[in-house]
């Protein structure tokens, strides 16, 4: 893998408990929960997602795409997209690498490169300032003067 | 940590029944989606605060409550809580750390400052402020929510961010973040025969087919908005606060035929402002209306995020969805929605 930061069998599981996702039609969506950003895959980012997040390396993901149809350059942008989730904070390396999944998969054709959107929009709406400091009855206490 | 949920949990229903002895316990009680709701006053100052928005799910029924939640103040009962935890316990979105068990949920709503846990093999919860009177508005808005989200965590029943509007025979589910537009579209529709279910938090069902509930019986309008609305401003509940809050209005005090108790969805629409005149509605995919849906949802409403996902996902599989763009001339959304439901 040449053109890639990952080994062959280098794996990888979800970041955080904090992160969810849900698929919809071909496509998934991913909240962080702790950040606020949300994420959207198309068709081929929620496959490779499903894949790596099940236990797939990415090397094993795009060889799993490639034999069901995609063509030669989705290796280097599936890797790239991986590179992309590690980046987000979506994806961490996998303490113990668990068995990737060998069935053949459904790529959809024509092939499309995996894309992910990042959403950021929530953010200011939700996230309140850490709790730094209790009252002397070990509730959150606020700054003087907040509402 | 001073105690274990069990033990913590006790000693919060041991403070709310000397709470109620001294200032006397004020049971009321209210039907949500079929299931009995019982909350136990100590005192009326909560009371005064959290039942407006739900008195229209008021019932005399006597018989086993599914849920019965004890809410209590310190200020007014003298009642308080020692919570015993140093700060690194509390999660960043207000979830107390050791607490959150297969039997208990437990969190401290930052910024309305309420402290919740709900046991959920006695299907009780406790619900505590230090103050009820700084209880903020937006609280008595859609009072309880968190203790609905947990109480319908295993039950095809959701809490979502959205607003409702319809006929008794099928309506839409209005989705999006806050400041998308859904108080207007939802308000907008009461100058039709549309009723209305809810502008910013409804109940929805996902099986055994899609349908919503009304949970809140008051809109929510920007105060600049109010303009828009010939006669509400004259009904708004916190007039001399607008300055900081919302417009609070009650539909009971407004409109208090429009209010429905809900209906079966037919659709999901996303509004989206335009700025230009005219209002029209244009189809769109499941993941557009899973994005207006989702991330607000969950981001508002602490633990049982994947249950929750998994159940929002399965309402938006079984409707058609569509961007509702906007248009400056009211009158025109709920033409657009009606010729939609008709």
């Amino acid at each position: 893998l040449p053109s890639s930061k990952f080994t062959a069998t280098a794996r990888f599981s979800v970041a955080s408990p904090n992160i969810v996702w849900q698929a919809f039609d071909e496509e998934s969506v991913a909240i962080n929960l702790e950040s606020g950003v949300y994420y959207s895959f198309n068709p081929a980012g929620a496959l490779i997602w499903r894949l790596v997040e099940g236990g797939a390396s990415p090397a094993e993901a795009a060889a799993l795409v490639l034999e069901s149809g995609a063509p030669p350059e989705a290796l280097d942008q599936i890797l790239g997209f991986c590179e992309k989730l590690l980046e987000e904070s979506l994806l961490a390396p996998a303490a113990n690498g668990t068995a990737p999944q060998t069935a053949p998969v459904e790529t959809p054709l024509p092939w499309a490169p995996p894309t992910v959107s990042i959403y950021t929009d929530m953010q200011d709406l939700f996230l309140l300032d850490p709790i730094h400091d209790v009252d002397e009855a070990g509730w959150p206490s606020r700054p003087a003067g907040a509402a | 940590l001073t105690a274990s949920p069990e033990q913590f949990y006790a000693e919060a229903r041991e403070r709310f029944e000397a709470a109620g002895a001294r200032a006397g316990v004020v049971e009321k009680r209210f039907r949500v989606a079929e299931r009995l709701l019982r909350l136990r006053f100590a005192g009326h100052a909560l009371e005064d605060q959290l039942t407006a928005a739900i008195e229209h799910l008021a019932t005399l029924d006597g018989g086993a409550p599914d849920l019965t939640v004890c809410l209590f103040d310190r200020a007014t009962t003298g009642a308080g809580l020692r919570a015993g935890w140093d700060a690194s316990a509390f999660g960043p979105r207000g979830e107390i750390t050791g607490f959150n068990t297969e039997r208990y949920r437990t969190a401290f709503q930052q910024g309305a400052d309420v402290f919740l846990m709900l046991d959920r093999q006695r299907s009780e919860a406790v619900y505590w402020v230090a103050d009820a009177a700084r209880v903020p508005y937006w609280e008595r808005s859609f009072p309880l929510r968190t203790a609905f989200h947990w109480w319908f965590e295993d039950l095809p029943l959701q809490p979502v961010h959205a607003a409702a509007v319809g006929f008794a025979e099928g309506g839409v589910l209005i989705t999006g973040p806050s400041g998308c537009g859904k108080s207007t579209t939802a308000l907008a529709c009461l100058s039709s025969g549309l009723l209305y279910a809810g502008d910013d938090y409804v109940l929805v069902a996902n099986a055994p087919s899609p349908h919503v509930y009304c949970l809140y019986c008051n809109a929510k309008l920007e105060p600049d908005n109010l303009a828009r609305f010939p006669g509400v401003r004259a009904h708004v509940d916190n007039p001399d606060r607008l300055d900081r809050e919302k417009a609070l209005i009650f539909l009971r005090s407004w409109l208090p035929g429009k209010l429905c108790a809900g209906f079966p969805l037919r659709a999901i629409v996303t509004p989206r402002v335009t700025g230009r005149r005219d209002t029209s509605l244009i189809h769109a995919g499941a993941l557009e209306a899973v994005r207006a849906l989702a991330p607000t949802t969950l981001l508002h409403l602490l633990g049982g995020e994947r249950k929750a996902f998994a159940k929002i996902a399965g309402l938006v599989c079984q409707l058609p969805c569509y961007i509702l763009e906007v248009g400056t001339d009211l009158a025109q959304i709920p033409v657009r929605i009606t010729e939609l439901l008709r």
